[in-house]
């Protein structure tokens, strides 16, 4: 459990799209990955092997926890394991946040907007 | 138990490769890792099909390198193995490093990875599938048995020699009186069940009280056997039925538990239900029905259980913890001895002689089978550890060849100071990781080809099941095959590479090097295209067997006649009842339009299936002892209209008749090979032996034919009247005027309207049953054909390789020859030339060790000589078109080279 929650910035990206998938309801793993890919375009898909690495090391941190919630009575498989953000990860992701709002904000960030192709 | 999703063999695959992971990792997150999978693999195949599976395999593959390799540096990093480094570990990085490289090497390269992958992949596929086979048959212990290593088999021998199965006095006084073992007898019974309508046959073990104890297995539902159902006979008719034959037949009903079932016509209890994949200690043997010898009377018909002549039952015991093996023998022996010798003992004398016993691993195959099975697949396996050894050569001469191309890259890195040891360590990943895919696609090759293997019908009359499919310990067998196979065969061409002197390449100067390797690849692929040449005529040689066999006549007419197992006998019909329904059938059989005879047999000729008999002829002394002494001979029981069924002729006195039954004195025919065996130049007729205490009078004689093998001499064979050997099983013949196969449906209807609760028979026609005597060529020749042809594809991918390797070599003196005035044609067959030297050497070598080599199989070949011209003429020419392609291709590329260019780069 970490006591300054400051030392876990800046997050990983992949870290960062896993709390905020959560930020909104519990998901298990599947779950996880389909978000991710969906808030990112499918830039970011993840495999197994990939997300639980992830996963883990936001559980070892202590920024996610398995959650005792069981899923509706009409999935064939009771083993799936549900995750939700602990109250240091929702501060953790909040703080992430902000910090990446202060990115965007600066001036050379601004500058770049013309950049972008009329969406 | 609920249901769950049924797996498919990805998803099985997956699970077990997870062991790649560490093990605290795996046990977090392991199957949650799996359901993970599962959902993708589902959408990926809805979404786009096996294509879509195929790229989420490489995807996870990938992943699972990776990501593996992370956790365990990680895991190490914890347990304060490895330095904490604040950036990456520098070993990991470079490990990651040197994969993404290769990655993109590969990719660049995709035409020859794939080929070289692909090649990978036959030869891990061969060794996998064998390893799997054989993992299944003899490696893998009894499904559903706990702690097999405990448990032996008990044969009763004699000191002399020789085994005997047990009787059942034997049984108790072993079990009862051992200290060192927990024992229990069982036996096989085929039986008949039923749950109302047409009865099914099934495979039954008969056993006593304490077997599913001694094997520690507990029921899935239901239960087993009570203490009274196992110690009171012919009280108590209960059945436990397997976890198969309950979801087959019973539709995997639980109810059905609890209640009748029809065994052999009897009604019974089905008291519990096997767990899954338990099938005995014979687990090949599909075993359906287990009963208790309680009920020994009504299900064998064959007298009391106290018999002591009766020796019928096989005996297993588990060992105590607190004994050894040896001890355990020792007292095993001891209380054979003790059984034998007792003065109060009912044993006839001639079992009394085995007065020892011996125990063996319960290994999953009986006794006598064990060895010789290990020992066939010690040769299979060795066979396709050659195949990924000439697989892996070429894969390796296609490194070389590439690293030839790349000459430049490696000299510009090794000049701008890449370390040698990190140049091999990256050449040597390209090469692991090329392995390992191929042992990955291997593994799946193994998949599919042990699918097509557990598909194969053997024509024998038990069941047989075998999951054939790879599990955990081939995969890994085969993953470690491919991995050592990557470093092995990756480390040269890597080091060779690497030891260029990079100065002399950047300048351009290539004065080609390594003569003495290129002479070492070039023994190489002669010593495969002789190899190749040596397995594909022995295939030749064994398909002109095969016609030939085919060809042999038996002596008798097996065209146009139908026949059939009937055994009423397991639907409890006894001696009266059951003769008097073969005698109906046969009656209106033979009434049917478009069916000249009818006829019966204890056996088939040519079906491996010989039974013989001790006679003795007062007048002929067996070899080595005095006349009037016991030998033995082949025989067949037949009735009244077997000769005319198989067309065989009197060739003096007569037939069996219909009259030659059980109040009738003792007959017996024999063929000309009998009369002038034992009766040299006198007339059979009216002769007399003795055969079990009976004298029986020759009637009859017959010409000889083929009895049990096809290449067999003529052998004495005596056929004697069914009605005076009664038995309620035998074979029905029926001789049609036309296709047997039309008149399977009557046959069945009539069998059904003579009683509806027998099975229904499996038809099949003579000609049919006769062929499994052509088994073992017919094997021989998928065998050696696979391996040969694979030995062949693999020799021209070599060549291939061999030849592009020197021709790329050779680019700076090839340029030189076109610009001088060269056609293009005097290059292509300069390369050619170069080429088919080299399988010219390989089929000459090949040639003079299959002359060796195939005068092993003569006894085989039917009178096909070993040297048939024909075969290696065929074989030679097919072989040496295939190597004239291969090497056409490279001639080609090198002959169509801008001269300038390849001049230019030197």
């Amino acid at each position: 459990m970490p006591t300054d929650l400051r030392s876990l910035l800046p997050l990983r990206p992949v870290d960062f799209l896993l709390l905020l998938a959560l930020v909104e309801n519990e998901q298990h793993g599947y779950g996880l990955a389909g978000s991710i890919a969906e808030a990112t375009d499918n830039l970011v898909r993840l495999e197994p092997g990939n997300l639980y690495r992830v996963i883990k090391r936001l559980v070892d941190d202590g920024l996610i926890a398995p959650s005792s919630r069981r899923p509706a009575p009409d999935r064939d498989d009771e083993r799936r394991r549900y995750y939700k953000l602990t109250p240091a990860g929702a501060r953790v992701a909040a703080l992430e946040a902000q910090r990446l709002r202060q990115v965007l904000a600066s001036p050379a960030a601004r500058a770049l907007r013309p950049l972008l192709e009329p969406a | 138990m609920r249901g769950r999703a049924t797996t498919t063999v990805s998803e099985r695959v997956y699970a077990a490769l997870m062991h790649v992971y560490p093990r605290t990792f795996r046990a977090e997150y392991g199957d949650e890792m799996i359901d993970y999978f599962r959902d993708r693999r589902r959408d990926e195949h809805a979404r786009s099909g096996g294509r879509g599976v195929a790229r989420l395999w490489i995807r996870t593959l990938i992943d699972l390198a990776s990501t593996a390799t992370h956790e365990h540096i990680t895991a190490a990093r914890l347990a304060r193995r490895l330095p904490h480094s604040p950036n990456g570990d520098s070993m990991a990085q470079a490990l990651m490093q040197d994969l993404k490289f290769t990655v993109r090497m590969l990719r660049k390269n995709l035409g020859s990875t794939v080929v070289a992958v692909a090649i990978i992949a036959l030869g891990t596929g061969a060794v996998s599938t064998i390893f799997s086979v054989a993992n299944a048959i003899v490696l893998r212990p009894l499904p559903g048995v706990t702690t097999p290593s405990e448990l032996a088999i008990i044969e009763r021998t004699q000191p002399t020699g020789g085994s005997l199965s047990a009787s059942y006095p034997y049984y108790k006084h072993i079990a009862a009186n051992s200290r060192t073992m927990q024992i229990a007898a069982w036996s096989m019974i085929q039986l008949t069940m039923s749950t109302g309508g047409e009865g099914v046959s099934a495979l039954g073990n008969i056993v006593s009280g304490n077997y599913f104890d001694v094997l520690a297995v507990r029921p899935a539902i239901g239960r087993f056997f009570s203490a009274d159902e196992t110690s009171v006979p012919n009280a108590h008719p209960v059945v436990v039925v397997s976890h198969a034959f309950w979801e087959r037949q019973l539709s995997g009903d639980s109810s059905t538990v609890g209640k009748t079932i029809l065994v052999n016509g009897s009604r019974y209890t089905l008291v519990g239900v096997a767990p899954e994949h338990f099938s005995g200690i014979y687990p090949v043997l599909r075993t359906d029905v287990w009963a208790p010898l309680m009920m020994q009377a009504q299900l064998r018909a064959r007298g009391s259980l106290d018999n002591a002549g009766s020796a019928w039952l096989e005996l297993f015991g588990r060992i105590a913890p607190s004994s050894s093996r040896s001890e355990a023998r020792v007292e095993i022996a001891a209380l054979s001895k003790q059984f034998a010798t007792a003065p109060t003992s009912a044993e006839p004398t001639a079992l009394a002689r085995f007065t020892s016993a011996n125990l063996y691993p319960a290994s999953g195959l009986p006794v006598d089978a064990a060895q010789a099975v290990a020992g066939f697949f010690g040769v299979l396996l060795a066979l396709a550890g050659l195949v990924l050894l000439i697989a892996s050569v070429n894969v390796a001469t296609m490194l070389l060849a590439r690293s030839v191309v790349r000459r430049r890259e490696i000299a510009v890195r090794l000049a701008l100071g890449a370390a040698r040891g990190r140049l091999v360590r990256q050449l040597l990943t390209e090469s692991v990781t090329l392995f390992l895919l191929g042992g990955a696609a291997g593994t799946l090759i193994a998949v599919w080809g042990t699918r097509l293997l557990g598909r194969i019908d053997l024509p024998v009359d038990v069941p047989i099941a075998l999951d054939l499919a790879p599990d955990l310990r081939a995969l890994t067998v085969t993953m470690i095959v491919a991995l050592l196979t990557g470093i092995g065969f990756g480390l040269a061409p890597a080091l060779q590479a690497s030891r260029l002197d990079f100065a002399t390449t950047l300048r351009g100067d290539t004065s080609g090097g390594g003569r003495i390797r290129s002479r070492l690849r070039s023994s190489l692929i002669v010593g495969q295209v002789a190899l190749s040449l040596v397995l594909l005529s022995a295939s030749g040689l064994f398909v002109r067997a095969l016609d030939r066999g085919r060809r042999i006549d038996p002596g008798f007419d097996v065209n146009n006649v139908a026949t059939t197992a009937l055994n009423v006998g397991t639907a409890g019909y006894n001696d009266a009842r059951a003769r008097t329904f073969y005698r109906e059938l046969a009656a209106r059989l033979a009434a049917m339009p478009g069916v000249s005879a009818v006829g019966y047999a204890r056996v088939l000729p040519l079906s491996m299936n010989n039974t013989g008999v001790d006679i003795s002829i007062d007048e002929y002394a067996p070899p080595g002892k005095s006349p009037g002494a016991d030998f033995s001979v082949l025989i067949d029981d037949i009735d009244e209209g077997y000769l005319a069924v198989t067309r065989m002729p009197v060739v003096a006195g007569r037939n069996i008749r219909a009259t030659d039954d059980s109040t009738a004195p003792r007959v017996a025919i024999v063929n000309r090979a009998f009369a002038d065996h034992f009766w040299t130049g006198r007339d059979p007729i009216g002769r007399t032996f003795h055969l079990n205490r009976n004298t029986v009078t020759v009637v009859g004689v017959v010409p000889d034919s083929k009895f049990s093998k096809l290449n067999a001499a003529p052998e004495p064979f005596m056929y004697l009247p069914i009605a005076q050997h009664f038995d309620a099983g035998t074979n029905l013949l029926v001789r049609t005027a036309g296709d047997p196969a039309n008149i399977f449906a009557a046959i069945r209807r009539e069998i059904r309207a003579l009683d509806p609760q027998l099975p229904a028979p499996t038809l099949t026609t003579l000609r049919q049953a006769t062929s499994v005597s052509l088994l073992p060529q017919r094997v021989a020749v998928a065998v050696t054909g696979v391996l040969g042809l694979l030995g062949l594809l693999l020799a021209a991918v070599g060549l291939y390789g061999v030849l592009a390797f020197s021709a790329a070599q050779r680019a700076a003196e090839i340029g030189i020859r076109l610009a001088l005035g060269a056609l293009r044609t005097d290059v292509v067959c300069l390369v050619v030339g170069e080429g088919m030297r080299l399988v010219g050497i390989g089929m000459a070598a090949g040639l003079a060790l299959s002359l060796l080599a195939t005068q092993a199989l003569k006894p085989f070949l039917f009178g096909v000589s070993p040297l048939d011209p024909v075969t290696f003429v065929v074989i030679g020419a097919t072989l040496a078109s295939v190597a004239l392609f291969a090497s056409y291709l490279p001639a080609r590329r090198a002959a169509s080279a801008d001269p300038a260019s390849s001049l230019r780069r030197g």
